[in-house]
């Protein structure tokens, strides 16, 4: 279990938070009236380093760890989880391309990702595949020494910004993944609005038909885009929202801490009622735990250990979950003032809903995480199987 | 360098405690049969490289690889046969 930060880790975190202060606080809600964060807090955030957190010194990057990028999700978070959404998206996509691309891909595409001359998004989900990804219907085929590529893709995070997107598909039944150009013939992005949160994060839907996808831009080999290149990256994208979503406890926890310190009912503070202390009190133990969870999973991916993937999606579970449950009762503090929109809470509220969806659901978690542990429960007690299990055997002499 | 038996006890070790089986077969293809979820394809690939300080890449992504335990044990040696030249 990671206890603590190391010196460099706690340096970065106070520059992240130096940055959300100076960029993006008190902008935030505006970003979210106006359906889109500006491009020149996209390219402060360039400037800063932070589209290339996680990509070698070697592309341009700054080649922090696991920890340091949860860090800058963290901090940026807590003011705005849209704006933490294109880290998110941006740090998969280059993290694909390092992972599963060729040294010319590499080259080619890590530069210009990590110094934010492109940015990046992540097309997997489609209008019928959601949480079921392998009933998506986008179809690569083969046209000469290229693919021709139709399909659409939905809710894409940053889609409407983006330059280049890590487009997933099917080739003779076959998963496939290949970065296609936002200028590429046949390629229409139509922005979405009107959601409920997450509303500055320029999501969008991409329309491909018979969009020509070089045979240069398919990464990895048809076959393992949804059994490794996609649970790769989603590793990323779920430290992203799990690190965001804490980033928003920790901020709604000061807003109305704050509050219930100032504010006066009763001839008394908010704090001396028994009942609004028991709430932040719930809210502070749950970040405490969010917080070791979180770093404790990034920590795994830096340690490379086989379980920082089931680390992760504990971190994205409780933490998604506990801010929009605490989030709530922040307001429930502050009363009518925290409905208002002069209070970031409202909006937070409703990101926090959305972050219990984006990256694998609740449910898909819980369909994931429950078999998991009920299964480890077993394998620790095979000398003694309950009684009325007869043993389960497959291809065994 | 594992043997061959040092390195098929690791990796049966590993598998049998993430599948819903009291025994399985080395020869059996674990992902025909469902006996994995999503997860487990990234999961073994970040067993492999950490316990037997290997590392996987694209060239490496044939299902032939990781179909089954013999399969596995298979492709580490060839790795580590690789990594000691």
């Amino acid at each position: 279990m990671m206890r603590h930060l190391t010196q460099k880790q706690r340096e970065r975190k106070a520059q992240f938070m130096r940055f959300s202060k100076d960029h993006v606080v008190e902008q935030a809600s505006a970003w979210e009236r106006a359906e889109g964060v500006p491009r020149k807090v996209i390219d402060a955030c360039a400037r800063a380093g932070y589209l290339g957190m996680t990509v070698p010194a070697i592309y341009g990057g700054m080649g922090c760890d696991m920890v340091t990028y949860g860090l800058l999700n963290e901090a940026i978070g807590g003011a705005s989880v849209s704006l933490s959404g294109l880290f998110n998206v941006h740090t998969m996509v280059s993290q694909t391309v390092l992972k599963w691309g060729n040294d010319e891909q590499k080259q080619r595409w890590l530069p210009s990702l990590a110094d934010g001359r492109l940015l990046g998004a992540f097309a997997l989900t489609e209008p019928e595949a959601g949480s079921d990804l392998q009933a998506m219907t986008t179809q690569y085929v083969a046209h000469g020494d290229d693919f021709l590529v139709t399909g659409v893709k939905q809710w894409i995070t940053f889609a409407a910004a983006a330059d280049v997107f890590v487009v997933f598909g099917k080739l003779d039944g076959a998963p496939i993944a290949a970065l296609v150009e936002k200028d590429t013939p046949g390629l229409k992005v139509v922005p979405v609005r009107d959601m409920l949160g997450f509303r500055a994060a320029h999501l969008a839907r991409l329309e491909l038909n018979e969009c020509r996808v070089p045979a240069l831009n398919v990464l990895g080999r048809p076959g393992f885009a949804l059994s490794h290149i996609a649970p790769y990256a989603l590793d990323y994208g779920r430290i992203s929202v799990a690190l965001a979503a804490l980033g928003m406890l920790r901020a709604s926890l000061e807003i109305c801490g704050r509050y219930s310190l100032e504010r006066e009912t009763f001839a008394s503070r908010l704090i001396e009622h028994g009942t609004i202390s028991a709430l932040i009190t719930d809210m502070g133990v749950d970040l405490e735990a969010a917080r070791l969870l979180c770093h404790d999973a990034c920590d795994a991916r830096d340690k490379g250990l086989p379980d920082a993937a089931e680390k992760i999606m504990i971190a994205k579970y409780f933490t998604t979950r506990s801010a929009a449950f605490h989030v709530s009762h922040a307001i429930q503090i502050m009363g009518a003032s925290g409905c208002n929109e002069a209070f970031p809470l409202a909006r937070f509220y409703r990101d926090a809903k959305t972050m219990e969806i984006i990256e694998g659901s609740t449910q898909i978690h819980q369909l994931l995480l429950g078999r998991r542990f009920a299964q480890r429960q077993k394998t620790k007690n095979l000398s003694a199987p309950l009684a009325n299990s007869g043993r389960k055997t497959y291809g065994a002499k | 360098m594992l043997t061959v038996q040092e390195t098929q006890m690791i990796v049966t070790e590993y598998i049998g405690e993430r599948i819903d089986l009291d025994d399985l077969g080395a020869e059996v293809n674990i992902f025909e049969a469902g006996l994995v979820n999503s997860l487990f394809a990234i999961e073994i690939m970040t067993f492999l490289e950490n316990t037997f300080a290997i590392k996987i890449g694209m060239g490496d992504l044939d299902m032939a690889n990781f179909q089954s335990i013999n399969a596995i044990v298979a492709f580490v040696q060839a790795k580590e046969i690789e990594k000691a030249k």
